[in-house]
């Protein structure tokens, strides 16, 4: 699906809920735990599959290896978040300011 | 001898940066300044090295305006990063201090915005509740213009294990602190005679030592400086031992970053007794406001600041540059400092937006008559500015790596 920034999703299969931070302009197959992101809370029936259980950490931030899209964790859960089929990555912590 | 608060909110350097670019410079209709000047006085009076210390502590709230030359822009901060927006139906401070702020708008606003003048037209016409629990969950320095009196200040010690006997040796500090407020109290107790490591993480070293060399100096210097890469178990390993042995810790993140790092404060306090744990955060420790980021400009916000401003001005305004952070720093090092004294084991808690409001409640006679009185005064004043303080080269990070963590095996 084509998303949008500022757009929450919510996991089909634990807790983790992202909201969208940049996402390039083009269809994509967003899931957690192997199993397509939803917009609407659901029921959560099932588990993560295996290897998209590593689970995500909630006020983390998570990208792709060439940093084209990005999510934000609003609630953690036991999925890992993937797009297209690749692993996202978790993103260091922000840079913090020179001065505030 | 402390000077009047008019007089001493103009001879920081505060009053350049308060108040509109084409209109004059402001007194804060608040007394602010007390409130340094006490908590550098009690400091000064419990520690051995007293004499060592800062003469002036409203001197420390202006320091950095002026070294940075800084201006005033009313509704913007002195540092221009803060922005107080109208919504539909109130006012909300957005602080774009970090680099990638700016990259979240379309997120945060949903619509596509890429500058100052697209935020302000999006915010404009959306409920400002909403844009704050939106902003907040996405880690944004967002506040809206609080009273001190809805602020929970958070500043009862939480006591953890039993006490030690009181203590004339002087503690070991370590401070995980980056910027302005932590660094400040680290600095303070380190010129009281305490021993202060300076704790940077290789891959998130304290920004601030890209900023003015001579504030990083001032906040810095006199301190020995360890660097740990907090990524790889070693390193973390080390942090730990480091807060294990420390008699002060300081630290200004979420609860929530370091124990994902594997820090817990009340444990590694239970752990050792005596110990003082400083709690630097935003908007205090409890419930979901500790999650909740924030700098210095808009949590004096969400403290009541610019409330006040409005009281005295007829406007909600910015008042002095990041004033939160000072305050705090002073706060917190006089704080660690009666802590340890009186056998320490113990939890403090200071937010930024709450020693805002602390202060501000403790004056009670915030009114537009006497701010028009006090600015007659500061107008009428013709003193020189406070003398800026000076301070030798903070070493380069991770400069005592060898001697510190060779120490600990």
């Amino acid at each position: 699906m084509k998303l949008k920034a500022g757009t929450k999703l919510e996991s089909a299969v634990c807790d983790t809920q992202v909201m969208v931070l940049r996402v390039p302009d083009r269809d994509l197959d967003v899931r957690c735990g192997g199993v397509p992101l939803q917009l609407d809370p659901g029921q959560q029936e099932g588990e993560p599959e295996a290897g998209f259980d590593g689970g995500t950490l909630v006020g983390k931030r998570y990208n792709d290896a060439d940093d084209t899209m990005e999510f934000l964790c609003t609630r953690g859960g036991a999925g890992s978040l993937s797009v297209d089929g690749t692993l996202l990555e978790q993103k260091l912590a922000k840079k913090l300011p020179s001065s505030d | 001898m402390t000077d009047h608060p008019a007089l001493a909110w103009r001879r920081s350097g505060l009053m350049a940066v308060t108040g509109h670019a084409a209109g004059s410079s402001l007194v804060c209709p608040a007394d602010l300044t007390s409130a340094a000047e006490r908590s550098l006085a009690r400091l000064r009076a419990a520690a051995p090295d007293g004499h060592r210390l800062p003469a002036n502590g409203a001197a420390l709230l202006g320091e950095r305006a002026r070294m940075l030359g800084l201006g005033r822009h009313g509704r913007t901060s002195a540092n221009t990063f803060c922005h107080l927006f109208r919504a539909s139906n109130g006012t909300i401070a957005l602080n774009l201090a970090r680099e990638d702020d700016m990259a979240l708008m379309p997120a945060w606003l949903e619509r596509p915005v890429t500058t100052l003048e697209g935020i302000a037209a999006a915010i404009g016409n959306r409920d400002a509740a909403h844009l704050l629990d939106r902003g907040r969950e996405m880690g944004l320095a967002v506040a809206c213009p609080g009273t001190a009196s809805e602020v929970d200040t958070d500043a009862e010690p939480q006591r953890i294990g039993r006490r030690q006997e009181p203590r004339e040796r002087t503690p070991l500090v370590v401070d995980l602190s980056s910027l302005w407020a932590g660094p400040l109290a680290g600095s303070l107790l380190a010129m009281t005679g305490a021993q202060v490591i300076k704790v940077e993480s290789t891959s998130r070293p304290d920004a601030a030592r890209l900023g003015n060399r001579m504030v990083f100096d001032l906040l810095n210097a006199g301190k020995l400086s360890v660097a740990l890469d907090f990524a790889s178990l070693s390193g973390r390993n080390a942090l730990i031992d480091l807060l294990v042995r420390a008699d002060i810790v300081i630290e200004g993140s979420r609860p929530r970053a370091l124990r994902q790092l594997g820090v817990h404060a009340e444990e590694l306090v239970r752990a050792k007794s005596g110990k003082v744990w400083v709690s630097i955060t935003a908007h205090g420790r409890k419930g979901e406001a500790a999650s909740w980021t924030g700098f210095g400009d808009d949590a004096a916000v969400a403290g009541g600041l610019a409330t006040a401003m409005e009281a005295g001005w007829g406007e909600l305004l910015f008042a002095g540059d990041a004033i939160a952070d000072p305050l705090v720093g002073l706060a917190a090092a006089q704080a660690a400092w009666a802590s340890w004294l009186r056998g320490g084991s113990e939890l403090l808690s200071l937010s930024l937006s709450g020693t805002i409001a602390s202060a501000l409640r403790r004056d009670d006679a915030i009114n537009h008559q006497r701010t028009v009185n006090w600015q007659r005064l500061a107008e009428a004043d013709t003193a020189p500015l406070y003398p800026l303080r000076t301070a030798p080269p903070a070493p380069p990070m991770g400069a005592d790596n060898h001697q510190v963590l060779a120490a600990a095996c």
